[in-house]
């Protein structure tokens, strides 16, 4: 029996898109990334939730990601989403003074799992990017990602998924 | 915060919250994303099921029986902020050195009397008499004095608060342990604030604190007198005192003029020179009596200082200060923590870290 292809969907919080934005001096260094990302945005291959965004305070990076269509999915597309984590699984950094995306970026991951429609033929993989680490006994979202069953990879990962080889370029 | 002003922030009808908080109407977004704002949280934790319980506060020294009072907005968050802070050191791993008051016990201090306690303090931050004597000003004092608190592992924050209802608080209960400055008040009375925190950490209990207005309250707790005394010694050591005031005549006809050329000698202001005149027995209660409430009258018109043209690097350093800066800085270089993160600790742009690393002698 034949192997049905596997699109990806990525959910991005907002640390690997900072990372990136930084140079990324320890990763992967060639040029092009940010027009390869901007491809995949457009083909609804990356998404991230609006509270991921206003955790984003640099503004060329806040203006490449509002530059990119259909990219950021609104906060009310996901609240209901995001009390179910919250209540589910308590993640929610309560005490901090600002924004917190990480329900929002597990919450945009469940939700495109139930609702994203496969092109014929193919199966759909929705994928969490994001710089934090598994850590034992820790409350994070590689720890929820993976008591949910879904996939979460850091910024490595994904270039590692997509084949991308090296990347580090301006924001353009 | 209470319903009624949350509900003038939100700009909605009375019985708007309380219809939310009991289910009778569901709450809108954009309701929810501006009570996120008045209250200074997540949008996320109102979506849990119950209100997030506040962590618990250290000891309120500011009453005479140690009874909880009520904070403003803007303390608030500042004692959140400074709860966070610690939490999320502890969550990152970052490096906690030892602890303090174990440092301090290894030097011999334990058990023995204020001075003693003050001069093994004094050794342990490595400031010799001659080192405080050299001082350009109060604020190279307060500088030097905070990096040396900071390098026996415990951060130093400075934030504002309002300054007739907050000096300084610290906390004491997990490491790394922490003292937050008023930022608004005067640059020496902020020196005396640190080292009377200094005693609560040392204690081990912490506290919310107004260590000034405590001097001359009757019926202060007994550990707001230990950090005065600990505050007052040192910062101006006996012998010293004792040496520079022979032979003069103390009484409260000395001009303020006078005193405060006394206190420059230690970079302290003379409030504390003169308190550290009576609890040395060096003046009578009546004559510090005298002299003390003309003074107290002032306090809470201490002009703010600082402040022009300083960028959010500079802020940051003074805000959050290099004992919590750099061991962020030096995580997020090797790659221990995202740069998202470590901007998210210091409150700055993931863009401005290089900068702060320049800044923060990286």
């Amino acid at each position: 029996m034949a192997v049905r292809p596997v699109r990806r969907i990525y959910v991005l919080d907002s640390s690997p898109l900072i990372d990136l934005s930084l140079g990324m001096s320890r990763l992967f260094p060639i040029a092009g990334v940010w027009e390869r990302l901007a491809e995949m945005v457009k083909a609804g291959q990356i998404k991230m939730p609006q509270e991921a965004l206003n955790e984003i305070r640099d503004e060329d990076l806040t203006a490449w990601v509002k530059r990119q269509a259909g990219m950021v999915v609104p906060t009310a597309d996901v609240i209901a989403s995001a009390m179910e984590v919250v209540r589910e699984t308590g993640l929610c950094d309560r005490e901090k003074t600002q924004t917190d995306a990480d329900p929002f970026v597990v919450a945009l991951a469940d939700v495109l799992r139930e609702t994203a429609e496969a092109p014929l033929l193919e199966d759909i993989d929705v994928v969490v990017v994001t710089q934090e680490l598994p850590k034992p006994s820790k409350l994070n979202i590689p720890s929820v990602c993976e008591a949910r069953g879904l996939p979460v990879v850091t910024l490595s990962g994904f270039f590692e998924l997509e084949g991308i080889t090296a990347a580090l370029s301006s924001i353009p | 915060m209470d319903l009624a002003a949350a509900e003038k922030g939100l700009g909605s009808n009375p019985g708007t919250i309380m219809s939310w908080e009991s289910g009778k109407a569901d709450p809108t977004l954009a309701g929810l994303q501006k009570l996120s704002s008045l209250y200074r949280r997540p949008l996320a934790a109102l979506l849990l099921g119950a209100p997030p319980a506040d962590p618990l506060r250290p000891p309120d020294y500011r009453t005479f029986d140690g009874a909880q009072q009520t904070l403003s907005r803007d303390s608030l968050v500042a004692v959140r902020r400074a709860q966070w802070i610690v939490e999320k050191y502890k969550d990152l791993e970052l490096p906690i050195r030892a602890d303090p008051s174990v440092a301090l016990e290894s030097a011999g201090a334990a058990d023995e009397k204020m001075e003693t306690v003050a001069e093994a303090l004094r050794q342990r931050l490595r400031v010799s008499l001659s080192d405080q004597q050299a001082w350009a000003d109060p604020y190279e004092a307060l500088r030097v004095w905070r990096e040396r608190v900071e390098s026996i592992g415990i951060i130093v924050l400075q934030l504002p608060m309002p300054l007739a209802e907050i000096r300084g608080f610290s906390l004491a209960s997990s490491l790394p342990r922490l003292i937050c400055l008023n930022r608004s008040d005067a640059i020496r009375a902020r020196s005396f604030t640190l080292f009377h925190e200094v005693g609560h950490v040392l204690i081990g209990s912490g506290g919310l604190c107004l260590p000034f207005d405590s001097i001359a309250r009757s019926g202060a707790a007994a550990e707001e007198r230990q950090c005065n005394d600990l505050a007052g010694a040192v910062l101006v050591p006996e012998n010293q005192l004792r040496a520079l005031v022979a032979g003069r005549e103390l009484d409260a006809n000395i001009e303020d003029a006078s005193l405060e050329s006394l206190a420059g000698r230690f970079q302290v202001s003379k409030e504390v020179l003169w308190y550290r005149l009576r609890r040395l027995d060096l003046i009578s209660e009546q004559t510090f009596s005298e002299k003390w409430p003309t003074w107290r009258k002032r306090w809470g018109h201490t002009p703010t200082s600082g402040g022009a043209a300083e960028t959010a690097v500079q802020r940051t350093i003074r805000q959050l200060g290099r004992g919590l800066v750099q061991p962020v800085l030096q995580a997020e270089q090797v790659g221990a923590v995202p740069a998202q993160q470590a901007a998210e600790l210091l409150g700055i742009r993931a863009k401005d870290l290089a900068a702060l690393r320049v800044f923060a002698e990286l």
